[in-house]
């Protein structure tokens, strides 16, 4: 066996670590070899030199040190789990950041982005649908300002009684409508259906048609239709006949005449009183004189009547019946513009690109400005986080 | 609740106890290995203060990672790997590869002294051999590469035998074997080479101590 292999077992030799064959052979050759038992002496002193170092005493106040960062790391259990979920909590930090862009991109409802939600109204000075709390409010302090629609009560589930309060609500409502069609006779018989299916009907219609130009196109039709609805199926018919053309033009309009209209019956009351007595008055009159003179008083009581349940009249039907006005127009082919070239719809759509880009960019930065607090913060904590760090590991 | 006296449960049921957040039971088990940790750690650094505050890391390190220790091996060997880890872990960040400050003062259980390496062949006469054998055999340990210092301290130091010290180490005993084997041969050219005093030392050693 060469002396290299037997220096081998030499360390496992001083730690009787061989096995007893092991540790025969050892000897053996350490007996016949000088050279090799020289080394072995020489690692035994080295080993026992180490082993004889007096071992150093631990400095004062290390345990108390030790306890000290021992205490803080157990009263850290935030810190703890926050190490253990580290990787979880940058995957949500990220997927956070990323659904947040896409709100803020897809422009759902995310305030910072999107600025004023649009509010319940379907159009410029269109009665407005306000809820229950507004519309009890509304009628008590600003009667002429909102109506409450019946069905949106009933599913802010208000009694019976405060719904047919509503629906005594006298509220006149206009609407006007220009829209451009394909066929005119076509929208013109759409529309009549329309309005027939919900009970209403058509007040007034005109229409003229065009003179044909010289090579035989033109001859468009336009006109013009008053349409009386229920007013329970105002806004619907307004949806109906606006989704059958392009919509030019709408106005919707609303006026709470409930006021007036109280007011009116109560003076048609007291007036119906004031002639009831009046009557009897005229039974026991006596003289011809007595008898003409409450007969004069009788007429100008029974025409003051008359002036209010007319007026009477037409509010009711100006609030049981809503009023469309619909301007119709056929739309001219040739004002169609020719289906653009291959140049055309490219820079169209290079420019299109571009500013899709410039408003994710926008948002981007919005949405930027919307984390950069939180942002902050976390950069700090991380800060304290890797001070803590290396001043532990220093 | 029951007293208990944690001097006298053993390693594993304050193991247990600690893990539940009883920082007294820990404080029991730093009592009891803080010696052997911080003199495992003061010979890797070569330098007490060093050594004091990787001790004091490996014993926060394992009082973090306590959850994960399932009792495998026993607590001072898996705190022994710990420690390890943590001294390696600082000593390849500093990039020192295993160099001993020589000019830190030397803390014995004396007090302290200067190392007188390596041209004071004549030591000042108050310092004793022993004394000086120590200062020689700690820079010679200082000089050696970091997992073969390791090893020689985990054995004769910390005397754990040669399964701990692969339990420790996380190698198979093969590589242990090896390795320390290596080490101690480099040791022995380092402290037999280098210098006259070394080797005077080292011989006087061999002739059982007296010079």
């Amino acid at each position: 066996m060469k002396c290299r292999d037997i220096r081998e077992m030499f360390s496992p030799y001083l730690d009787d670590e061989l096995s007893q064959e092991e540790r025969a052979r050892v000897e053996e050759h350490v007996r016949a070899c000088d050279k090799c038992a020289e080394e072995l002496r020489a690692l035994g002193s080295v080993v026992d030199m180490v082993r004889g170092m007096p071992p150093a005493p631990v400095p004062q106040g290390f345990r108390s040190r030790v306890m000290r960062a021992v205490e803080k790391e157990a009263r850290a259990p935030i810190r703890k789990v926050l190490r253990g979920y580290r990787g979880l909590a940058a995957i949500a930090a990220a997927l956070l950041l990323v659904v947040g862009a896409y709100l803020t991109v897809a422009g759902l409802p995310f305030p910072a982005a999107q600025g004023i939600p649009e509010s319940a109204h379907v159009g410029s000075g269109e009665v407005a649908v306000g809820d229950a709390g507004e519309a009890m409010y509304s009628k008590v302090a600003a009667p002429e300002e909102e109506l409450a629609e019946p069905a949106d009560m009933q599913m802010a589930g208000l009694g019976v009684e405060d719904v047919l309060d509503l629906y005594e609500r006298k509220v006149i409502r206009n609407a006007f409508l220009r829209l451009e069609v394909e066929d005119f006779d076509e929208s013109y018989r759409r529309i009549i259906t329309i309005v027939k299916g919900v009970g209403g009907y058509v007040q007034q219609s005109t229409f003229r048609t065009d003179e044909p130009g010289p090579e035989g196109q033109g001859g468009y039709k336009s006109g013009r239709l008053v349409l009386r609805v229920p007013s329970e199926f105002f806004e619907s018919a307004v949806e109906e006949i606006g989704s059958l053309g392009e919509l030019r033009d709408r106005e919707i309009t609303g006026q709470d005449v409930t006021m007036e209209y109280y007011d009116l019956e109560a003076r048609k009351r007291n007036a119906e009183r004031q002639e009831q007595r009046l009557l009897e008055i005229l039974a026991q009159a006596k003289t011809v004189n007595e008898i003409l003179q409450v007969e004069r008083e009788l007429a100008r009581v029974r025409g003051e009547i008359e002036v209010y349940e007319g007026r009477l009249r037409y509010l009711n039907n100006v609030t049981t019946l809503s009023t469309i006005t619909v301007e119709l127009s056929e739309a001219r082919e040739e004002e169609e513009p020719a289906s653009p070239g291959l140049w055309d719809r490219m820079t169209v759509a290079f420019r299109d690109s571009i500013r899709a880009m410039l408003d994710l960019a926008g948002r981007a930065l919005v949405f930027l400005a919307a984390a950069a607090p939180v942002l902050l913060i976390l950069a700090a904590l991380w800060l304290a986080y890797r001070r803590f760090r290396g001043r532990a590991g220093a | 609740m029951p007293m208990v006296n944690l001097r006298e449960i053993s390693d594993e049921q304050l193991v247990m106890r600690a893990k539940r957040g009883d920082t007294d039971a820990f404080g029991e088990l730093v009592a009891r290995y803080e010696h052997r940790i911080f003199n495992l750690a003061y010979r890797m650094m070569g330098d007490p203060e060093d050594g004091a505050d990787m001790a004091q890391e490996a014993f926060l390190r394992a009082f973090k990672a306590l959850r994960g220790f399932r009792g495998d091996a026993s607590f001072s060997t898996w705190l022994y790997r710990v420690a390890s880890n943590v001294c390696l872990d600082e000593l390849r960040r500093r990039g020192r590869r295993g160099e001993v400050s020589l000019d830190a003062p030397l803390t014995t259980e004396q007090g302290q002294l200067r190392r007188e390496v390596p041209d004071t062949a004549a030591g000042p006469a108050e310092v004793v051999e022993r004394r000086e054998a120590e200062a020689l055999v700690h820079r010679a340990l200082g000089l050696l590469p970091d997992d073969h210092r390791l090893v020689v301290l985990l054995r004769d130091i910390e005397g754990l035998s040669y399964g701990e010290l692969a339990e420790a180490l996380g190698c198979p005993v093969g590589t242990v074997k090896s390795r320390l084997n290596r080490a101690r041969a480099k040791l022995r050219e380092l402290l037999l080479s280098a210098e006259p005093e070394a080797s005077r030392v080292v011989k006087g050693n061999e002739r059982g101590g007296a010079r």
